[in-house]
């Protein structure tokens, strides 16, 4: 057979055939943003009051899983790719600290790093903490965008039983066949490693690839560990030692991560605070109007409202709304807060896409208003389905979209609410 | 992800997903595993658009694609494979039923990595250094791997038009 024959071959298997995709791209947009978020769940921000607990945890001298053997606490059937989110807050915090001392140290030496995971393995997205390892671990994809394609690892692991230097030679393999050790003259003890592994373990051929290694004792015997693996058989790495071993002493080990807090700047009030300030504001524009105690109020994801199920998104994922029935002149209303988290604040600031982005303008008529350098107002109409106006203010500064509007109750007319007063009611909730 | 970056994702999609589902299709034999892999490799393109050059997606997602009917192989779905896959709406058997059905079943004879590399080299046309990034191997192995899988798919023909003129005999 030769290749006209393949292709005519694998013709005949399609047979003129024109796929017609199961999932729209709203569908997959929205799951790639659920995954996100379970990502930054994973490492995101939080209290380091448990750090010092942390380091000062009862060392097992435990030995790191064999890296040719699963990770997957889960076992091989929950195999996703998907990230787990088994960490406390300060194992969050710490692992978010070291994604980013990470990113910044292969940057400069001028590696991408995407996301990656081997077979049978969950896919943690950034450092996690592994109890069997009595550590951090980290997997990604480096120099993605180039020729030279390599799978990093690192593993920042607490001082066991075990004297670090002869625990540093037994995690690189060292006199193992194939395996060259060096200790460095540095700062800290160092050794460096040069060898080949097989990778692609399913695969007969057992193809040999190089690696490269760096292993540093840091603060109160801590160890990092560093790994260069050459990923798709050119069979050379260029990045060295040298470069990793600089990698590996950019992890701020012992160090308290960012308090979320003041990183945030800005917490939204409590629920109840919010439900409180909604039902005032209402009250305060409509002196006289009947609305809902806020006792009675409660926020709901958006995907779990009626609304949603008919097709009115109020904002993105992560949007929650809560609804106040008021009767307001004897025109019978439901006013609605909508609130939306930025997933990243700084992007576009306060300008009008990412603003009517967040507003969900695809679905509706909306006029943009720049308030500020980082705030921005929508008027938002919705003209086919509930139809009624709704504001919503984006501050980009603050890293949240807060948005009232209003529909009828047994009506399929707008109702009678303007948007000053709404732009109001905003106003008050913030 | 910023809504420029988004906006580009959606258009990316919406180009490469038809294409895509043939590829991840001829790999797998199944229009409904095709799908499945397809739309978990978008996911997981999504979560990584922001890092992803548009010049270097096609590769990127070729890889996610490769991999995610691979990993299906390994956690089972073979098992349930259907040697006469479902077409999608509106697809007719425009050579006949029977040359669709002979080029299907060979493919369902060849092991998931022998199947996913001749898809790359002969209906990507990439060559064998692409090949060899995407599935994680040297290029002695796409080498290797393409011989086999083609003397393999060769042989099956053949007994096949021999099984057909004997019936007709």
């Amino acid at each position: 057979m030769n290749p006209d024959d393949m292709r005519r071959l694998f013709d005949h298997a399609l047979d003129g055939a024109t796929p017609v995709p199961a999932s729209s791209t709203d569908e997959t947009v929205a799951a790639g943003k659920r995954l996100v978020r379970r990502r930054r769940a994973a490492t995101g921000a939080g209290a380091a009051a448990a750090i010092a607990a942390l380091a000062a945890a009862a060392a097992t001298p435990l030995a790191l899983p064999d890296r040719t053997q699963s990770t997957d606490p889960a076992g091989p059937e929950a195999y996703s790719c998907e990230a787990y989110g088994d960490q406390s807050d300060a194992q969050t915090a710490v692992g978010s600290m070291y994604d980013q001392a990470v990113d910044t140290a292969m940057a400069a030496i001028g590696a991408t790093l995407v996301s990656y995971c081997g077979e049978d393995e969950s896919e943690h997205g950034g450092f996690y903490f592994d109890a069997e390892a009595d550590g951090y671990r980290y997997q990604a994809l480096a120099f993605f965008d180039s020729e030279e394609q390599a799978i990093l690892r690192v593993d920042v692991l607490e001082p066991n039983a075990v004297a670090a230097p002869l625990r540093m030679e037994n995690l690189a393999g060292c006199g193992g066949p194939d395996v060259g050790c060096a200790w460095e003259e540095a700062a800290v003890p160092l050794l460096v490693v040069q060898k080949t592994r097989t990778a692609a373990a399913d695969d007969a051929e057992g193809d040999q690839v190089p690696v490269l290694g760096a292993l540093a004792e840091l603060e109160d015997g801590v160890i990092v560990h560093i790994e260069l693996e050459e990923a798709y058989g050119t069979g050379a790495l260029s990045t060295t030692t040298e470069q990793l071993a600089e990698v590996a002493l950019a992890i701020p080990v012992g160090q308290d991560p960012p308090d979320s807090e003041g990183a945030g700047g800005y917490t939204l009030p409590a629920d109840a605070d919010l439900v409180q300030a909604f039902v005032d504001g209402i009250a305060e524009q409509y002196p006289g109007a009947e609305v809902a105690a806020a006792s009675e109020i409660a926020f709901t994801a958006q995907e779990e409202t009626e609304a949603y199920a008919e097709g009115y998104h109020y904002g993105n994922d992560g949007t929650r709304v809560a609804y106040a029935d008021a009767t307001v002149d004897g025109e019978r209303v439901r006013f609605f807060l909508q609130l939306t988290p930025i997933d990243a604040p700084e992007d576009g600031g306060a300008t009008q896409e990412p603003a009517e982005h967040y507003a969900n303008c695809l679905q509706f008529e909306c006029e943009y208003t720049q308030l500020d350098a980082s705030t921005g107002l929508v008027h938002r109409d919705s003209v086919t389905v509930r139809p009624g106006p709704t504001s919503i203010e984006h501050r980009a500064a603050d890293g949240w979209v807060v948005g009232v509007g209003a529909e009828s109750r047994g009506s399929t007319e707008a109702p009678s609410i303007d948007f000053d007063a709404l732009d109001a009611i905003v106003h008050t909730v913030r | 992800m910023t809504p420029h970056q988004e906006r580009e994702f959606r258009e990316y999609v919406q180009a490469r997903r038809p294409a895509l589902l043939r590829t991840a299709y001829l790999m797998c034999g199944d229009w409904h595993r095709a799908e499945d892999a397809v739309q978990s490799s978008m996911i997981k393109l999504y979560a990584a658009w922001s890092k992803t050059k548009l010049e270097t997606a096609d590769a990127y997602t070729r890889r996610i694609v490769t991999n995610a009917v691979i990993d299906q192989y390994r956690r089972g779905w073979f098992r349930r494979e259907r040697s006469y896959a479902e077409l999608p709406e509106g697809a007719a058997d425009a050579d006949g039923p029977e040359e669709r059905l002979a080029a299907v079943a060979a493919l369902a004879k060849l092991p998931p990595r022998q199947r996913a590399t001749l898809v790359l080299r002969f209906w990507e046309d990439l060559p064998v250094d692409e090949t060899a990034r995407i599935m994680r191997c040297s290029t002695g192995t796409v080498k290797s791997q393409t011989a086999r899988g083609l003397q393999t798919l060769r042989d099956l023909l053949e007994k096949s038009d021999l099984a057909d003129q004997g019936a007709r005999s």
